[in-house]
């Protein structure tokens, strides 16, 4: 049983952890041999503009679902564009044919379960989630 | 302790993404088709009676009393992935076009494939590049705007080609860089008259960097005009500038129409200037825009003959779009309409004085 003041604690790191918008990471399988990306192929692989990555093989992003704060992190630090644009923008995409937003994951764990496996597989993570099975290959 | 505090964030993680992905636009059916689907219920009224409103030659629309028909519309996709390389993607769409009602087309059914990387063909029914947003002007969701500025938008005479294009996108150094080449058939609608737009051809080039994209387009056609008649060349040029950085949103076009011997009823250019600034959910833009027949001497004085298709018209706009939920978001958008005692580009018939012209819509996406 948790005790108030044990509850109190842990809501209020909750707090102190998103207040100080713990860092994302762009990750890939560790397996993968794509070493380091800029921030302009990240961009351009997440918004459906580059389908290759520069060294060769598909490049296949994957997603959190929309709503996570760590999403909304990383499209504005890397593209430049807020929750609200991001729809705009595959709306405009998808319903002219060019492409379909990428497919989205609920959370770090499943991402990287998801990345490991897959060497043309691209994600992003909070850095403290990184271990063994994917490695950083771009930091915003 | 820390313990807890990641079981708090994984569980919060979790709820968040659980009502994210219940709210995702877009439907998979099996491993290789999606569906999804857009739409807008709009209203306008405009305060004169002398004319209809309506855009793109549209007929009837709003006068006094209000009008759902000018941009009310609902739009159906279905997407199929054979591969990594081929996929094919067929729209209907309900709209008003040049009947007085809104009716269901396949507005576009196309395959297209990815041989290359950077390199994609694509063959069947689909849009021209004529302007910035041609290919996602009928989705309300995807654009600022309530309604693209007539004075341009209204100036294309074809709507779609049946044929192919061939696009190659490269990116260098945060640069990118993509040029489409077309070639097909089409048709026009005017004057009562529906006419074969032959040899549809042309492309576009676009640069874009960082925030910025401009862009350049040309789409010529031999349309015939009829039986025993020389084909006329039409021709529309289109350049385009959009920015995206922060809180602003800024977009500007300038096209040209222009064909030979009816020169003096169909060249026009128009042009408009768009600004936004969002404030969270909520973008307030302003559009100002204009459209001006051209007449050259040295031609055929057709004028004389039968009306133009467009005549001299130019809007001052105020809008906002409010993203009040996840997939949907309102608009409001007030525009004072002067055509200079013409019937301009967007009535039935001339109005004497400007008008003001009041329109709300929800638009949608599923």
């Amino acid at each position: 049983m948790i005790t108030l003041p044990r509850a109190l604690c842990a809501l209020t790191l909750t707090f102190a952890a998103a207040a100080a918008q713990a860092e994302v990471v762009v990750v890939m399988s560790a397996k993968s041999p794509v070493t380091t990306l800029t921030q302009a192929q990240v961009s351009d692989i997440f918004l459906g503009k580059l389908s290759t990555f520069p060294q060769g093989g598909q490049a296949v992003p994957i997603d959190l679902a929309s709503g996570a704060a760590q999403r909304d992190e990383f499209y504005t630090k890397v593209t430049g564009r807020t929750a609200v644009q991001l729809k705009s923008y595959w709306a405009k995409q998808s319903f002219s044919g060019k492409g379909t937003a990428p497919k989205a994951v609920s959370g770090d764990e499943e991402m990287k379960k998801l990345i490991a496996a897959n060497p043309n597989t691209i994600g992003y993570i909070e850095k403290s989630s990184l271990d063994a099975s994917v490695k950083a290959v771009f930091a915003p | 302790m820390k313990h807890n505090t990641s079981f708090t964030t994984a569980f919060l993680a979790t709820l968040l993404g659980t009502v994210g992905a219940s709210a995702q636009a877009a439907t998979d059916l099996g491993e290789h088709l999606t569906f999804s689907g857009f739409g807008t219920i709009g209203a306008v009224r405009s305060n004169t009676d002398q004319a209809f409103f309506g855009q793109d030659r549209q007929p009837g629309g709003a006068d006094t009393s209000v009008d759902f028909d000018v941009d009310s519309n609902l739009g159906f996709q279905l997407s199929g992935r054979a591969n990594d390389w081929l996929s094919a993607t067929v729209q209907a769409l309900a709209i008003k076009r040049d009947e007085d009602e809104i009716e269901m087309q396949p507005e576009w059914a196309f395959v297209k494939a990815a041989p290359l990387p950077g390199l994609a063909v694509r063959v069947g029914r689909m849009p021209l590049p004529t302007f910035v947003v041609s290919d996602s002007r009928n989705v309300g969701y995807a654009n600022t705007w309530l309604r693209a500025p007539n004075e341009v938008y209204g100036l294309s005479m074809l709507r779609r080609m049946q044929g192919a294009d061939v696009t190659y996108r490269r990116s260098v150094g945060g640069i990118g860089l993509s040029a489409t080449a077309l070639y097909g058939d089409s048709g026009l609608f005017t004057m009562g008259m529906d006419l074969d737009a032959n040899d549809v051809r042309g492309g576009s080039v676009q640069l874009e960097i960082e925030g910025l994209t401009a862009r350049a387009s040309r789409v010529v056609s031999d349309v015939e005009v009829g039986a025993g008649l020389p084909t006329e060349r039409y021709s529309f040029t289109g350049y385009g500038v959009t920015f995206e950085r922060g809180a602003v949103v800024a977009q500007a076009e300038y096209v040209q129409r222009r064909t030979g011997t009816y020169y003096n009823i169909v060249a026009a250019n128009g042009w408009y200037l768009m600004g936004g600034y969002r404030f969270g959910t909520l973008t307030p833009y302003a559009i100002v825009s204009r459209t001006t027949p051209l007449f050259s001497a040295t031609r055929p004085p057709m004028q004389l003959f039968t009306p133009l298709v467009s005549e001299e018209q130019a809007t001052v706009a105020l809008g906002a779009r409010w993203d009040a939920f996840d997939d949907a978001a309102f608009k409001l958008q007030v525009e004072r309409v002067d055509t200079d005692g013409t019937y301009g580009i967007s009535f039935s018939g001339p109005v004497s004085r400007p008008a003001t012209v009041v329109s709300a819509a929800l638009v949608f996406t599923f």
